[in-house]
């Protein structure tokens, strides 16, 4: 008991006295280690949080049932094993991604904050325990290779994790034997996770950084010559759509449970709530917008947990159901809460895609429209840098891209939308450049 | 430390775009590269003081983003239209930021070596 109320004493003082107050900055400098804390908490929380809706046999056996998946798009790992074994998944791929960050010394900033929940999402949905490592591992290899050290591709590596279904695919999808499918599997990982850091750091100049989820992009031309490959020796993807529904009350509550306790953190760690989410406002969000170095920890919680608010009843309105792929789409627009996303610039562009939806041949509460319109505001910095008309204009455009370019990697890019941002993005900004008048 | 003569082009080349975006178009630069860290040196002369000039300073005097490094290195300049000062402050060390005698003066400082 007494050992119990020293590590209860020692927590709140490390939140408590970590509220530092930068008077020059206006905001609360809040510690590395409470930020670590925070995350570390949340991370335990969506883990924990598994025990709600499953016993854990049901868990264990939904995880070797989520483990076992070729996880291509669009895999709900709510239907393949149950939603605690997703949930499970979930906060245990948070809680390794936070180990890692921490072992490597990395600062707890906005895009630290954006890769941890979009690691988090994607794990409802093809990242799992088995298929990350392979990749991760090759970026690793990368930066040994460099003579570099590994904090320095860290970004790489968590967001690169979008190709874990490449090496799930080769597993466990080819029908191939065991013994010989999970070596290939893990050497192909390795070799594109080798791969990814200078494709990364090449591609993200064709769009000048105005798509957000630029290792999408990269990992979609990864995946389109390994998908490419494969075809010529006549493997296959099948198109996958494999989600549950039905759940829109729990999930919802569920949802708004997690994002009411960042509002209240948020609160707490925020000197002036207005002016400092007005400041965030006020960017237009383009890579590399990190709020949380230039305007605290505070106000972008605050940020993110608006933005976690907002896409759910946008999901809710437009009468969609709360599945994985959705909640994975939803905690991605969360995490990009800390790295460039506001509900100012991210509006224009689900107005974008919505009206395309309308107009189009697409349903606009069909999942595939909806994770269109989520994972479309990977162009929220075009509505943030020319205005809102400009933001529904890519949003109009990337639903038409976006359901044409997922037969290129064979959904085994999970950042399909980034992949088709890419392109949106490297069209549009040219275009939208050469239309101002007052540029030297 | 591959990619770092590129670099030091890069953060150069995105203090010319500041400078020009204060209607500076004049400029003295010099850029010295040594063994362990390269120094930056631009200034040119201003009519007024930029506005933004304490919070550039304090940008480039943010500590080091080592996880943004090789990622995001090659959004620095060659852009006319935009700036990436954030990015600037997470690739130097420290800076130093003056404007006197109608003169501003910027120098940034970077290790190459840990």
């Amino acid at each position: 008991m007494k050992r119990f109320n020293t590590i209860i004493n020692s927590l709140q003082q490390t939140v408590f006295d970590s509220r530092d107050v930068d008077d020059k900055k206006g905001f609360i400098i809040v510690a590395e280690k409470t930020k670590y804390l925070i995350m570390t908490f949340l991370g335990i929380a969506i883990l924990c949080s598994s025990l709600f809706f499953n016993n854990i046999s049901e868990i264990f056996q939904g995880l070797f049932l989520i483990i076992q998946s070729p996880s291509i798009l669009v895999t709900d790992y709510m239907a393949v094993g149950s939603i605690g074994s997703a949930l499970f998944n979930s906060g245990a791929l948070i809680l390794l991604a936070v180990f890692i960050a921490w072992k490597n010394k990395v600062n707890m900033n906005g895009p630290i904050i954006a890769a941890i929940f979009t690691i988090g999402g994607f794990a409802l949905f093809g990242k799992n325990m088995y298929n990350i490592w392979a990749i991760m591992i090759g970026v690793y290899f990368h930066a040994k290779y460099r003579k570099e050290t590994f904090s320095k591709f860290i970004l790489i590596a968590f967001f690169g994790t979008a190709l874990g279904p490449l090496v799930s695919q080769i597993t466990f999808g080819f029908e191939l034997p065991l013994y010989y499918s999970i070596p290939l599997g893990t050497l192909i990982g390795l070799l594109a996770g080798f791969c990814l850091p200078p494709l990364a750091n090449h591609f993200v100049k064709f769009h000048q950084g105005f798509n957000l989820y630029n290792i999408g992009f990269t990992a979609g031309v990864t995946g389109m010559f390994f998908m490419a490959l494969f075809r010529s020796f006549n493997y296959q993807n099948p198109a996958t759509l494999i989600v549950i529904e039905g759940y829109n009350a729990t999930l919802s509550g569920y949802l708004m449970f997690l994002f009411t306790g960042m509002l209240i953190v948020g609160l707490y760690f925020s000197r002036r709530v207005l002016p400092g989410l007005m400041r965030i406002w006020l960017q237009p969000g383009r890579l590399v917008s990190d709020f949380v170095t230039s305007d605290g920890f505070g106000a972008t919680l605050l940020n993110m947990s608006l933005l976690g608010f907002l896409s759910t009843y946008y999901v809710l309105l437009i009468g969609g159901q709360l599945n994985g792929p959705i909640i994975g789409g939803i905690f991605t627009i969360v995490g990009f809460g800390a790295f460039g996303k506001h509900v100012k610039n991210i509006i224009p562009v689900l107005l974008g895609v919505y009206l395309a939806a309308l107009l189009q041949v697409w349903e606009p509460s069909s999942t595939g429209a909806l994770l269109a319109a989520l994972f479309g505001t990977t162009l929220a910095p075009i509505a943030g840098t020319y205005g809102w008309f400009h933001g529904i204009i890519a949003g109009f455009l990337h639903m038409a891209v976006v359901m044409n370019v997922g037969y290129l990697h064979g959904g085994m890019n999970l950042y399909n939308n980034g992949f088709s941002g890419g392109f949106v993005a490297a069209a549009l900004v040219p275009i939208f450049d050469s239309l101002k008048r007052d540029v030297n | 430390m591959r990619n770092e003569r590129m670099k030091a082009t890069k953060i150069l080349e995105e203090l010319i775009g500041y400078f020009f975006n204060q209607n500076i178009d004049h400029l003295k630069m010099d850029l010295n590269y040594k063994d362990k860290e390269f120094i930056i040196h631009v200034e040119g002369l201003c009519t007024s003081v930029p506005t933004d000039l304490d919070h550039l300073a304090e940008l480039l005097n943010e500590p080091r983003q080592a996880e943004l490094e090789e990622y995001y290195w090659g959004l620095l300049g060659g852009n006319s239209q935009r700036q990436e000062l954030d990015l600037l402050g997470a690739l130097v060390d420290y800076a130093d930021v003056s404007c006197e005698k109608n003169i501003l003066s910027i120098t940034v400082h970077r290790k190459t070596q840990e």
